[in-house]
């Protein structure tokens, strides 16, 4: 007898069309967005004017085109620029600067770390300086986001109703600020993002040439190691964030160029996770290890992986020039190569951009690159200093006080006006 | 009259032997599966085979294990505790800051030991009085500590770590002349002492009672807050363990070093066959199931997998094991 009561559920094919029907419901949608945010990219008068965010993607002839047409003093900073930031006009070209005093505000997206408050506390004395001058209204206003990307854009429009002449931005996501930003300039607030690559063009940017240091470190790797058919080890950091993106495509590219042979570990810019993984591949790979090439604060966590798996220390670069990488050197006294990267210079050259327009001065473009200092084993007695330890947070400083001179900027600007000076105090900063 | 009565009722006895052997079997591959992926990771990555290769896979199982023992118990009195990477981040720079401003680790242990207590209090008191579920309670309390520790620190993290915490986590640390890493010693106690409290002690059993029914547990005199605060202390207790442990490790300190242990810990647990809904299950299976993760962890890095491609294995993974021996019904239904 036929039962009264409807099934319950289907026979297992209708089941599992309905199981194929639910993933392609949750598939499609997905799949549309993608294409929708790729096309009104391509739609808007924006990427008309601006270069687009490729991150990963080779030179497109666009990309060589902006390149070839910069100055030539910086060509080789903005190599690969196209893997971190966009380049195109200043957005700020018709906008007027206000008369001194100025307000300025500081809007971090994290603060919980040595590096972000090395840069903080940089920024609070450069604001000091400035003030003793007459040139600042009111204490530096700063705020925190927790790396909140929706708390941080209702932050930077509290900024704005508070009259901020000048609101640096520390390390932003690379997308999901743009209105708020926008809302800013409309306010007349200079917005000067550092020390990261951006989606927004509303905004100028100051950071290091990414794509150029990965680079750079690869080719002193490279001549370090000659040639040889063992391997080099790329420590990567996180995967798609531009700013590690950028730092890999310089190293990958140059040890294609070279016919080495590469393999990759993920340390996400953590050092306990960069000496797992290091450790996983040694374990592995009993094989010769040409060298390491550092993406982010992998130096000493490798180096302590290759200690302690009793294996032979190959040639090891740095990158940001942490106190702990130059204690390790002088420890191992296996030379290595890196940066005087500190958040302090990277503040430093933010300031000077904006001091510069609001003295009047235009910038060329929308995104200021500069070279970062170069630490090897000519100059590390000038870096290196005895209070620095393994365990230490600082990071190396410019010695000479700046990243890029100030006639750097020379070709990155048009105008006349002469901007207010101080002295960011770099070398002065504490080692612990 | 009463063997008639047992012929009358055959079936439920042959179906309670059939359940008994299928947990049997199990169970038998839960702790089957890290010999297996060991022979696997060997025959497809011999290098493993040397006597770094295998302690560097045994060190980093310690502090996983450590740190995962919070978790366990957590899972077993169906709850969940996302209080353990905030945790680990605390100890990681209370110990790295203190240490560099001249406590002594001792110290440092005893305020780690009474901050640890405290965060197990908060956790199982609040989920136990509001009747909240612990995910929320053990959230809200994560962002606490970790908000916590920023502000006695003022976001500077950096410091000093004890060198015989460094060499505890080295592969080729030794303990009183005997080359085992002081970890493995470590996580090898803490083993013992956590399987014998679940399986021979008054509290061991009244986390499974307390999983399998919070009413019948209670009607058996046990008391549900007691228990929730005696578990999510230990288990603070562990991951402040683990993450002075990992301040060795990585020489420097960061409140976000646990994050990796939130995934990881959960993975090892279910990987290792305890049921997410309570009542059942064990360290000793979190032990197998550590195992296993960091085994394929390394396998994929010998086979140079890149990151993507890593999660989408680990993910396939998990969800082949726990469908092969992770499908027992709760307790409370098994009856």
């Amino acid at each position: 007898m036929k039962s009264p009561f409807p099934r319950r559920a289907g026979s297992p094919v209708q089941r599992r069309i309905a199981v194929v029907a639910l993933l392609a419901g949750l598939i499609a949608p997905l799949a549309a967005c993608g294409g929708l945010s790729a096309n009104d990219n391509d739609k808007s008068s924006v990427s008309e004017t601006y270069t687009d965010l490729r991150t990963g993607k080779p030179e497109s002839a666009r990309d060589k085109a902006v390149l070839d047409a910069l100055p030539e003093s910086v060509r080789s900073t903005y190599a690969g620029f196209w893997h971190a930031t966009r380049v195109g006009p200043n957005p700020y070209a018709d906008w007027k600067p206000s008369q001194a005093p100025w307000k300025f505000c500081y809007s971090s997206a994290y603060q919980g770390n040595s590096w972000r408050q090395e840069g903080l506390a940089v920024a609070k004395d450069i604001v000091a300086q400035l003030d003793k001058k007459g040139l600042v209204d009111g204490p530096l206003i700063v705020s925190d986001a927790n790396n909140n990307a929706s708390l941080q854009a209702t932050q930077l429009t509290t900024m704005v109703q508070k009259g901020c002449d000048v609101i640096l931005v520390m390390q932003p996501p690379t997308v999901g600020l743009c209105k708020a930003f926008d809302a800013a300039q409309k306010a007349g607030a200079l917005v000067v993002v550092m020390q990261t690559g951006t989606d927004c063009t509303n905004v100028v940017q100051s950071d290091f040439g990414a794509y150029d240091a990965g680079r750079t470190a690869a080719e002193w790797l490279v001549d370090k190691v000659g040639k040889t058919k063992d391997t080099i080890v790329m420590c990567d950091g996180i995967p798609g964030v531009a700013a590690a993106e950028a730092r890999q495509a310089g190293a990958s590219d140059t040890f294609k160029k070279a016919g080495l042979k590469v393999d990759h570990i993920t340390g996400q810019w953590t050092p306990s996770t960069i000496k797992s993984q290091m450790l996983r591949y040694l374990s592995t790979h009993q094989g010769a290890i040409a060298g390491v090439w550092d993406g982010g604060v992998c130096a000493v966590p490798v180096t302590q992986a290759f200690q302690q798996a009793d294996r032979d220390l190959p040639p090891v670069t740095g990158f940001e020039g942490a106190c702990s990488w130059l204690a390790s050197w002088k420890q191992t006294g296996s030379e290595s190569f890196g940066f005087a990267g500190g958040a302090g210079q990277g503040v430093n050259e933010a300031f000077k951009v904006a001091l510069r327009m609001l003295a009047g001065q235009k910038p060329k473009h929308n995104t200021l690159l500069y070279p970062l200092v170069q630490i090897d084993g000519s100059n590390v007695d000038e870096y290196y200093k005895p209070g620095m330890k393994l365990s230490s947070g600082c990071n190396a400083q410019p010695a000479s006080g700046d990243s890029a001179p100030t006639a750097y900027y020379d070709d990155l600007f048009t105008g006349t006006g002469t901007p207010a000076t101080f002295d960011a105090g770099l070398a002065d900063l504490p080692v612990k | 009259m009463s063997t008639s009565a047992i012929e009358q009722t055959p079936t439920p006895t042959s179906a309670a032997t059939s359940r008994r052997r299928r947990g049997a079997l199990s169970s038998l591959l839960v702790y089957l599966a890290p010999l297996a992926m060991f022979l696997v990771l060997m025959v497809a990555t011999p290098d493993v085979l040397s006597r770094t290769g295998i302690m560097s896979l045994l060190v980093l199982s310690a502090v996983l294990g450590i740190a995962a023992v919070g978790q366990t118990w957590a899972v077993m009195i169906a709850g969940i505790d996302l209080s353990i990477p905030a945790t680990i981040g605390m100890a990681n720079v209370l110990l790295t800051t203190l240490y560099a401003k001249g406590w002594s680790f001792g110290e440092i242990v005893v305020l780690l030991l009474v901050l640890s207590i405290l965060i197990g209090m908060a956790n199982g008191v609040l989920s136990s009085i509001f009747g909240l579920h612990p995910l929320v309670v053990s959230l809200g309390v994560a962002s606490v500590v970790t908000g916590g520790v920023l502000i006695s620190v003022d976001g500077n993290t950096g410091g000093d770590v004890p060198g015989f915490i460094t060499n505890a986590v080295s592969p080729r640390g030794s303990v009183l002349g005997v080359p085992l890493p002081a970890a493995l010693v470590v996580w090898v106690l803490v083993a013992v002492v956590v399987v014998l409290v679940e399986r021979r002690t008054v509290i061991g059993r009244q986390i499974f009672a307390l999983g399998s029914n919070v009413t019948a547990a209670r009607l058996a005199l046990a008391r549900p807050m007691l228990i929730r605060v005696f578990v999510y202390s230990a288990g603070a207790i562990c991951a402040s363990a683990a993450g002075v442990l990992l301040a060795g490790f990585s020489g420097g300190a960061s409140v976000d070093i646990g994050a990796a242990y939130l995934f990881s810990t959960i993975t090892a647990v279910v990987v290792g066959g305890t049921s997410l809904l309570g009542g059942a299950g064990g360290y000793a299976r979190t032990i197998a199931g550590v195992l296993v993760t960091t085994e394929f962890t390394t396998l994929l890095i010998g086979f140079s997998v890149g990151p993507n491609m890593q999660q989408v294995m680990l993910g396939i993974a998990i969800l082949v094991l726990i469908t092969v021996y992770g499908r027992d019904r709760h307790v409370a239904h098994r009856l």
